[in-house]
């Protein structure tokens, strides 16, 4: 389960590396989290939708690897910004979390 | 790496995204694509198809239609809110664009904006004035438009009909009650009255009314109450009175205590029970500053003011039945009166009655100063017309310019809509400004409007109210869609290789055919508009040029008011009264006639656009005297100075000297018309007249002078005569003082005030007025339509003209290589400036064709609201046409002048 809120931050991250689409991100995102966080597709798109409509994303439609037609999403200057600010803060509040329930 | 795809293609998707069913389709293309995507990976991975399918699905989230739903419905709010950002962000992007563009050019831009605020400004301000005198009614009535005032038609024998809104309170009484159209009457009157006293004393303007009149009107007080029944009673009226919002404020700073407390009208005192609100003034525009009920005032026209068909002072109106139209009402009325009418005078036995809406006249036709505001709203679109057709002249004129811009930019790529877009938001930035400008200028001729041309109304909101913005802002919408338009319709035929390939020898084709046609239009549209004004002033001019019989410019009318006659006054007691204040006025007039400035002063009793008086009269040796149009035999009391103060002509015998007077030999003075018809060959001098009562020895003519006006600008003929002041008899009204100056007449109103108050400060209130405050309104509407369209025409002639300049100056540029070409082959500069002021001129005398057919065609109209000025008259025509045919000379001189610098050899060089 991944937090409310969290999910945007943890998706533009993924798009940090160039743009994907939504598969490739869930894929990143359990990769990296060493499988703790399992992505789940409905929460996935709506976070897609959301971060869209904010501007922090654009998206196209593209051919993936497997000849599939799908929608690439890229990181605009806004979202690299919001990522920048809303990112170093959940990662602190993360890490003071941590501190706090492993005594 | 995904492909990309391109540019053209990307943007049909995002047209097609703009529907919710594409965007929920493509929706479950990314859904589907992410569960195949994941069958992929874990088949890769080993999984069956089918246990792979089954997680993928699992994955989604369960349950997937559930999933899907939510995800159509967010993917329809983001396309619509991207959408809407995008489409602000596009419109901010262009106007960013075209005011760039527009600065570029400051000259031209701001030419444009000062036309479009003169056009803009002109049309909010008409509308203002037009709104109140057309569109609204009276302030704080209800419905106005159901409200209606009564009018009486009479057929006296052997006379002219006439119609009056004057009626008796029996009128309204008795067929009142008989009538079923109307839901609720009232009635009322207007008079003049003092408030407060001696030096403080104010004219006022009182409303006389029945209780009902204001529940009739649906009216709520702001402070207290209006009358009601009990206040009004015929026996014992109260003497109570309801303030104006206006009076309120001025008098009493809007004290909200102010009920209870005295207030002094005329000579008693009356209590205050009620505050009219803002703007209430009955059922008329003019203001109001009392409310008094009307058995008050009733009292003191005898004691048969309710049931005397005679008694004729009062208007009536009424708020008719739903559904009930003006024919049903006007018939129902006339029935009820026939029934109710118990008097004796035959020829209102048999008047018809009618109802007519409240902006009526007092003949129940429509007030000329609303025929009048509504062509001078005619008047305002038109300017805004020239304004537009001028603006859009130089819109052609720039795109034209940017031609070869345009073309490029549509080869690559720029979608037409796109460049229409930049237009219209071009056309739309321009009319804005012009309109946020066009607020001052609209601002500055309500002003004039009000102040100068109809002051007797009052204007109870502000020049720039929220109506008016409201119309800037169409007016701005509309102008900037036209002229936006305009270019556009160019652009649609242009070709990249046509563009690149035109040069400054181009000339003719369709192009100037559009401009030539506004610049014609233009021309045509001023002329029309001087034309009216022409016209009015003609009106003007040959109203001024009546003659009156006096010369009211230098004159002043000066009454005292003292305390009135009661009703139980014995007549022997009147008639010394009357006797004191003769004497009175008499050592007012040695005492006025010796103040700097004055060159005559007399009195009179019975005074031009005043008050009016008959007596009985016999002339023996005539059998009877006829009875003219006009009324009368008018009776005029008068000192010996009159004539030569009022600026009356002598026609024959002498005026009255002080010689003249009570107890000397009784003598007259008749007018022009009377001598002519009662003694049309002799002559009237020696004659004499048996005035008031046949026991009165015969009065002697010993003059007889010209005509004067009673009260109108054009009237019926009627008889006039004079006697000396102690002579007259059954006439005891107050003399009026008449001062002729030397100067300006405003600057001895003090002076004359001083003494009269000095010798009876005890006065009640002392009424100088100005003859010529008698006189001016009823100019004013011709000077209101002479004012305006005067206005209107000079501007529009400026615009027209500068359209012209600036179509001949592009005329030379176009045409500069066939210039160069001519003098080159020999022609001379003189043919050359003909051949471009031949350009200019011709325009404009196309423009005078088209601009004659609609003045002729227009001129229809607009003749009733003129005086004795034909809508044809030639004069009028020959002059506006002589002074549209300079500016258009002097507008095309300036290019000529700059043609003959043209460098020839590099005029032939540059193609």
């Amino acid at each position: 389960m991944i937090l409310k809120g969290t999910l945007d931050i943890v998706v533009l991250k993924a798009l940090t590396l160039g743009p994907m689409h939504p598969f490739e991100i869930t894929c990143w995102i359990e990769e990296r989290s060493a499988g703790q966080l399992e992505v789940e597709g409905g929460a996935l798109f709506q976070a897609m939708v959301r971060l869209e409509e904010r501007g922090f994303v654009t998206a196209d439609w593209g051919v993936t690897a497997n000849n599939r037609r799908a929608r690439y999403y890229r990181l605009t200057p806004a979202g690299r910004a919001y990522l920048r600010a809303e990112g170093t803060q959940l990662a602190r509040y993360a890490e003071a979390l941590t501190s706090i329930l492993t005594t | 790496m995904p492909y990309e795809i391109r540019a053209g293609v990307r943007r049909l998707f995002r047209l097609a995204i703009r529907r919710p069913e594409l965007a929920h389709a493509e929706m479950d293309e990314e859904l589907r694509s992410y569960v195949e995507e994941r069958v992929d990976y874990l088949v890769a991975r080993g999984w069956t198809p089918d246990a792979a399918r089954a997680d993928a699905l699992r994955r989604l989230g369960a349950p997937v239609s559930q999933v899907r739903e939510r995800l159509h419905q967010s993917v329809q709010r983001r396309e619509a809110r991207m959408d809407l950002r995008e489409r602000i962000h596009d419109v901010l992007h262009d106007v960013r664009l075209v005011a760039r563009g527009l600065r570029r050019e400051p000259i031209v831009s701001g030419f444009t904006i000062v036309l479009l605020a003169l056009g803009i400004g002109a049309n909010a301000a008409m509308f203002g004035v037009a709104d109140r005198l057309l569109l609204r009614g009276p302030d704080g009535v209800r419905d106005a438009n159901r409200v209606v005032r009564w009018f009486q038609t009479e057929r006296p024998a052997g006379r002219p009909e006439f119609t009056t809104s004057a009626l008796g309170y029996v009128s309204y009484e008795t067929v009142g009650r008989l009538t079923r159209s109307f839901t609720a009457l009232g009635a009322y009157a207007i008079r003049d009255a003092t408030t407060g006293r001696g030096e403080e004393a104010r004219k006022a303007r009182v409303g006389y009314t029945t209780a009902d009149f204001f529940s009739m009107l649906m009216v709520r007080p702001a402070v207290g109450r209006f009358f009601d029944a009990e206040d009004d009673s015929p026996i014992a009226p109260r003497r109570v009175v309801v303030l104006s919002y206006g009076v309120w404020q001025r008098a009493f700073g809007g004290d909200p205590t102010v009920l209870g407390r005295a207030f002094i009208v005329g000579d008693e005192t009356f209590t205050i029970v009620g505050v009219a609100p803002k703007g209430f003034n009955g059922v008329d525009l003019e203001r109001v500053d009392l409310w008094i009920p009307m058995s008050i005032t009733g009292m003191m026209r005898g004691p048969q003011w309710r049931t005397a068909w005679y008694v004729t002072w009062l208007r009536v109106v009424g708020r008719l039945s739903p559904g009930v139209t003006l024919e049903q009402a006007s018939a129902d009325l006339t029935a009820a009166h026939r029934r109710a009418y118990s008097g004796e005078d035959q020829a209102v036995a048999r008047a018809d009655l009618f109802v007519a809406p409240l902006s009526s006249n007092g003949e129940g036709r429509e007030l000329r100063e609303r025929a009048v505001a509504r062509w001078l709203l005619g008047v305002a679109a038109v300017v805004l017309l020239i304004a537009c057709a001028n603006v859009a002249n130089l819109g052609l004129a720039r795109a034209l310019r940017r031609q070869r811009e345009v073309a490029v930019r549509l080869a690559l790529g720029a979608g037409r809509g796109r460049l229409a877009r930049l237009f219209l938001v071009e056309g739309l930035l321009l009319s804005i400004a012009g309109a946020v400008a066009g607020l001052a200028v609209a601002w500055f001729i309500a002003q004039l409007t009000r102040r100068v041309l109809l002051p007797d109304i009052e204007w109870t909101s502000s020049p720039l109210d929220v109506r008016v913005l409201a119309m800037s802002a169409l007016c701005a919408v509309v102008t900037g869609l036209v002229i936006g338009l305009v270019p556009l319709i160019r652009v649609r035929s242009l070709t990249l290789v046509g563009a690149l390939k035109s040069g400054r020898g181009e000339g003719g084709g369709r192009r100037s055919h559009a401009r030539a046609g506004l610049t014609v239009a233009q021309a045509g549209l001023s002329f029309a508009l001087l034309i009216g004004a022409g016209l009015f002033v003609r009106s003007l001019s040959n109203i001024r040029a009546i003659d009156l019989g006096f010369e009211p410019d230098r004159v002043l009318a000066a009454s005292v008011v003292w305390p009135g006659p009661s009703m139980t006054t014995p007549p022997e007691v009147r008639q010394r009264e009357a006797a004191q204040r003769n004497a009175f006025m008499r050592q007012v007039l040695e005492r006025v006639r010796q103040l700097p400035g004055v060159e005559h002063a007399s009195l009179s009793i019975g005074v031009p656009y005043g008050d009016g008086f008959g007596v009985r009269v016999r002339a023996p040796g005539v059998d009877s005297i006829p009875r003219l149009k006009g009324g009368g035999p008018y009776i005029r009391v008068i000192t010996g100075d009159y004539f030569a103060t009022m600026g009356t002509r002598l026609v024959r015998g002498r005026s009255f000297t002080d010689q003249d007077r009570g107890g000397s030999e009784r003598v007259a003075i008749v007018s022009e018309t009377m001598a002519t018809t009662l003694w049309p060959n002799d002559g009237a001098v020696g004659r004499c007249l048996i005035i008031g009562v046949d026991s009165m020895p015969c009065a002697r003519i010993v003059g007889v002078v010209a005509d004067t006006r009673r009260g109108q600008l054009r009237e019926d003929a009627a008889m006039q005569y004079y006697v000396p002041l102690g002579q007259e008899v059954r006439v005891s009204a107050r003399p009026v003082l008449l001062v002729r100056s030397a100067g300006d007449p405003s600057a001895l109103v003090g002076p004359v005030r001083r003494v009269m108050l000095g010798m009876d400060p005890a006065l009640a209130y002392v009424d100088a007025q100005l003859m010529r405050e008698f006189v001016d309104p009823q100019l004013r509407s011709w000077q209101l339509g002479a004012a305006v369209f005067g206005l209107f025409g000079m501007l529009a002639l400026l615009v027209a003209g500068s359209g012209l300049y600036s179509v001949v100056a592009y005329f030379v540029v176009q045409r500069t290589h066939e210039i160069a070409v001519r003098v080159a082959l020999g022609a001379s500069a003189r043919r050359v400036a003909m051949l471009i002021l031949g350009n200019g001129v011709g325009l404009t005398l196309a423009g005078l064709a088209i601009g004659t057919v609609i003045a002729l065609v227009a001129g229809r109209f607009v003749e009733p609201l003129l005086f004795e000025t034909s809508a044809r008259d030639p004069v009028v025509f020959g002059v506006v046409a002589a002074l549209l045919l300079c500016a258009a000379t002097l507008a095309s001189i300036v290019p000529t002048v700059r043609a003959r610098h043209v460098d020839v050899m590099e005029a032939l060089r540059e193609e």
